[in-house]
């Protein structure tokens, strides 16, 4: 099979790393309780087509070390993951659901890179941003289960 | 150019203080001239009643130093002043949390570089919708990746998102956050619709 059209199955989980921009704090603590609504947009004026994700069983072990070895990828690939950033770990089957309860048919490819040999790709969504149900179903599922990158 | 900059700024001068003034056959500018300065003078005028932004000097990298550290310095800087030109409707503790806030976001170390830097006309709609639906609870900020502003307020079981647009737009969405209801309400449109449907919904942001 070509990787590049390698569907993963709802049974596996993806991680997706969240900037503090796309964390919900609590204001007077700075507590992160969730995540915004905009974490899974994506970027109109970079015509991006799908949300960057990591397939977590790319990697062997407990979700803490999957983790981790997602997280030494992403810093080895040059990519920014700031100490206040997190990582949301979502259910593939809880991702299709969102899509399907919001009218819109989601999927997530293998897009392995060089250096971020786990990437994965949401694809699915609209690319203009549009559907504001979707945004809050996937920003509830996300919220669920964080990871704070700073303790991976 | 030099010379038509100087003649227009005299004869503007001169028409300022006599606007009857006319020229003698043999004085340096012609009649053209004058007429030309009455319609700058004209001009200048409707654009003197008219607010001026306040200008903000923009940080110049020196040649080795991080280009985005000064992008995210001069939109720290433009986000507090914006704040700052409306702090008599915010209270000192709202503004210091939102200031707060508003740091963390902008930090160097935080920033994906694809991530658009905050807009601060957004940030205007933000602060113009929290004086307008005269909000007193502080927000968890956040920043949509085309960088638009983003504040959520948590009441009982449910929560309320917005995103900031230009123009006083915004858009919005309450969901339950405890996983038991799965009902969502979205709106978009004007903030100053956003703060009627919120009664409607007896969100309250007191």
């Amino acid at each position: 099979l070509n990787k590049k059209t390698t569907r993963i199955g709802n049974a596996d989980d993806i991680a997706r790393h969240l900037g503090r921009n796309h964390l919900e704090t609590d204001p007077e603590t700075g507590k992160v309780i969730g995540v915004f609504n905009t974490a899974f947009d994506l970027k109109v004026a970079k015509k991006e087509k799908e949300a960057s994700v990591n397939h977590l069983q790319f990697f062997s072990g407990e979700t803490l070390n999957q983790l981790k070895s997602i997280k030494a990828d992403m810093v080895n690939s040059g990519y920014t993951v700031g100490p206040q950033s997190a990582y949301s770990v979502v259910r593939v089957e809880t991702v299709e659901s969102c899509g399907k309860d919001s009218g819109v048919s989601l999927a997530v490819f293998k897009r392995p890179l060089e250096k971020n040999r786990s990437h994965a790709g949401l694809r699915g969504l609209p690319l203009d941003n549009s559907n504001a149900e979707l945004r809050e179903r996937l920003a509830q599922a996300a919220s669920r289960v964080i990871f704070a990158a700073a303790e991976l | 150019m030099t010379n038509a900059f100087v003649a227009f700024n005299s004869a503007q001068s001169l028409l300022k203080w006599h606007p009857g003034f006319k020229p003698a056959p043999d004085a340096p500018f012609s009649s053209r001239d004058y007429e030309l300065a009455n319609v700058l003078n004209q001009l200048g005028t409707r654009s003197e009643q008219r607010p001026q932004p306040p200008q903000r000097p923009t940080t110049v990298v020196s040649p080795g130093s991080d280009p985005l550290g000064a992008r995210l310095f001069d939109a720290r800087g433009q986000a507090k002043a914006i704040a700052a030109s409306l702090s008599m409707h915010l209270t000192a503790d709202w503004r210091t949390k939102v200031h707060r806030q508003i740091d963390e976001l902008l930090e160097a170390t935080e920033w994906d570089n694809d991530t658009g830097i905050l807009d601060p006309r957004t940030m205007r709609t933000f602060l113009r919708f929290v004086i307008f639906a005269d909000i007193k609870a502080v927000p968890s900020l956040g920043l949509s990746p085309a960088g638009n502003m983003v504040a959520a307020w948590r009441r009982d079981t449910r929560r309320l998102t917005i995103e900031f647009l230009p123009d006083d737009m915004c858009r919005l969405a309450i969901s339950h956050f405890t996983g038991d209801d799965p009902s969502i309400f979205t709106f978009a449109g004007k903030v100053t619709s956003a703060r009627s449907y919120l009664q409607r919904e007896s969100f309250s942001l007191e």
